[in-house]
């Protein structure tokens, strides 16, 4: 009774804003699966499942946030090259659905690898360059080194293949390089050296031109790879300004295919309406400004990069669903953080949380610990002059 | 601060464009949302609106003693798609013969003599009780189906040919002759016809019902002394 007594005079103390934004965006989550997958036979499956790993979510972002930055820094290649081999298992022993060999499969739930291994990447790629940076002086080794370190991931993925994922790796590893002072020109050079890539992908893998062929035009492939798109649009004309509210929408139940995971933005602007949607994009644009702006105040650049890293991770992801889903991108397969119905991409966005919360929370930790010092030191100081004006 | 000014800008940079492709996005939804709505709900309404029709049953012809003269019996007739896939075929062949009697045999015997595009009749007049076994069973099914059929049938010697003939027209019998086409107005009753959307697979939106006309079973008509016999 007493430890709980302790425990709820401490709760204010605890409190996150952070944290308590990204449940709190989980729940209007699970509110919009609960409405996205009201066609199905028990449409309380999906949400109940969703609530769980939502509460597991919490614990392990809680328990990371814990733990300094620093540690996780000590450790990151090691992290780092765990995700490396989970990636490489799960091609081997992973479950292929959709024709993409992503996940582990239990009885009870499945696993994708590839998530858990976002927010690893982003500080493994921070936390590198600055390594490499004070170790090198050439900036063409730097990138290569940098790129060479990261390729693995890259190459495991397009062998699952998942390029949706695929792509937000590059862009993460891309901006981080960039932002941290990398050079344009190498950036600019590696993209010339994937055209032939990307060629070979759309030669490779059908599927992938098919959907571009469905993006560029789709009224001509309407009942095939254009489908898709049309019934994203025909939803969210359904909901208009204000949406038709949830438990109401009719696109979704009757058309939209993959309305709890791929197309949940469109069945949520059909419920909230334009206002729900934009909404959702301030929120992400929101966390990325308020990452710049905390950015701009960190003492230790490391942290600084970091914390900007893993929020641009999350948002551009949310960027990338919400493009596909109003028509300015073709179908990525990529999820909607916090909101998307899925268990590994609710704990890899809470993970990133933690991650934030920690770098936060370091930063101040670090502040005091060099003020109390700084405190001390001054002293020493008086007692010296004092000693030498009395000499 | 310690982060060096030039990467200071580059964060500012794609903070900015990240801000940029937000309005981008916010944009396009607008656009979707509120000015191609109606372009949109144009294109939405031909695909998926379908009208569809339940037949009124025709009135029943009586004596001025209340002899039923003429009257229509409602049965169903078990259909099934000849582009069923395989694969549910023998799931549902199995379920027939068990609760319907329909030997697995003659089925695909059938099935195998029909066109692509055919369907095939697997029972004839199917009694409610086995209308509601089906539905138990299989429910909205496309391709096993029941479809509603309705007879006229004469149950007296009509020797002076006063009752009249009846002929099937759009699913509805209209009275061509006689006391069927003399009181073909009240006998018809009106079809009850609901506006539905319908799903990618035609199957129906639950919640997407607009009644369009009320159903009025036709009316039974009465026979005077001197009209029968």
């Amino acid at each position: 009774m007493i430890g709980v007594i302790r425990f709820l005079k401490k709760l204010p103390h605890t409190f996150c804003p952070i944290l308590f934004s990204a449940v709190l965006l989980s729940f209007w989550g699970c509110l919009a699966i609960y409405n996205a997958s009201m066609k199905f036979e028990n449409p309380i499956d999906y949400t109940s499942k969703q609530f769980i790993w939502l509460g597991v979510s919490v614990f392990v972002s809680i328990l990371i946030s814990r733990i300094h930055i620093k540690r996780y820094l000590e450790f990151i290649p090691w992290l780092f090259g765990a995700g490396v081999l989970s990636l490489i298992a799960v091609i081997f022993w992973g479950q292929s659905i959709n024709h993409m060999r992503g996940w582990f499969h239990t009885e009870y739930f499945s696993i994708q690898p590839s998530e858990f291994c976002k927010p690893f990447f982003c500080l493994f790629t921070c936390w590198y360059y600055r390594y490499l940076v004070e170790e090198e002086t050439s900036e063409a080794k730097v990138y290569i080194k940098l790129l060479l370190s990261v390729s693995p991931v890259l190459v495991l993925l397009v062998l699952q293949p998942d390029f949706g994922t695929l792509l937000i790796f590059i862009l993460c590893f891309l901006i981080i390089y960039w932002t941290h002072g990398g050079s344009s020109k190498f950036i600019l050079w590696s993209g010339a050296a994937a055209i032939p890539f990307m060629l070979a992908v759309l030669y490779k893998f059908p599927y992938v031109f098919k959907r571009l062929e469905g993006f560029w035009n789709p009224e001509k492939y309407s009942s095939t790879s254009g489908f898709h798109l049309l019934q994203l649009e025909r939803a969210i004309a359904s909901g208009g300004f204000w949406g038709r509210s949830f438990g109401k929408s009719l696109w979704s139940e009757g058309y939209l295919p993959l309305t709890h995971n791929d197309s949940i933005y469109a069945s949520f602007c059909e419920s909230l309406g334009f206002i729900g949607g934009f909404l959702l994009i301030a929120v992400f644009t929101g966390a990325l400004y308020a990452a710049y702006k905390k950015c701009r105040r960190m003492e230790n650049d490391l942290y600084g990069y970091s914390l900007f890293s893993l929020v641009f991770c999350l948002t551009i992801q949310a960027y990338i669903h919400m493009s596909v889903n109003v028509q300015l991108l073709p179908p990525t397969g990529i999820t909607l953080p916090f909101i998307s119905y899925g268990g590994s991409s609710l704990l890899s966005s809470f993970i990133i949380v933690g991650l934030c919360k920690s770098i936060i929370s370091s930063e101040k930790q670090d502040l005091l610990e060099s003020n109390e010092s700084s405190e001390v030191e001054p002293l020493g100081e008086n007692i010296h002059s004092t000693e030498s004006g009395s000499l | 601060m310690t982060v060096e000014s030039a990467q200071l800008k580059r964060f500012r940079l794609v903070t900015n464009i990240a801000i940029g492709l937000a309005a981008v996005i916010s944009v396009r939804l607008f656009y979707f949302s509120i000015i191609n709505r109606s372009s949109a709900f144009d294109q939405m309404e031909q695909e998926s609106l379908e009208k569809k029709t339940v037949k009124a049953l025709r009135g029943r012809i009586l004596s001025a003693d209340g002899k039923v003269l003429v009257e229509s019996r409602r049965f169903g007739q078990l259909i099934l798609s000849a582009r069923v896939q395989s694969h549910q075929l023998s799931a549902y062949l199995t379920i027939l013969e068990k609760e319907l009697g329909l030997k697995r045999r003659d089925v695909m015997i059938r099935l195998s003599r029909a066109k692509d595009s055919e369907d095939i009749l697997l029972k004839e007049k199917m009694t409610l009780d086995e209308i509601q076994k089906f539905a138990d069973i299989f429910g909205v099914n496309k391709d096993l189906f029941i479809k509603m059929k309705f007879t006229r049938e004469k149950l007296v010697n009509d020797k002076y040919r006063k009752l009249g003939k009846v002929k099937f027209v759009d699913g509805n019998y209209i009275g061509v002759s006689g006391y069927e086409k003399k009181y073909n107005q009240q006998l018809r009753g009106q079809d009850f016809i609901y506006e539905t959307l319908v799903d990618k697979r035609g199957e129906v939106i639950l919640k997407t019902f607009n009644e369009v006309q009320k159903l009025q079973t036709g009316q039974d008509i009465f026979l005077s002394e001197g009209e029968w016999p």
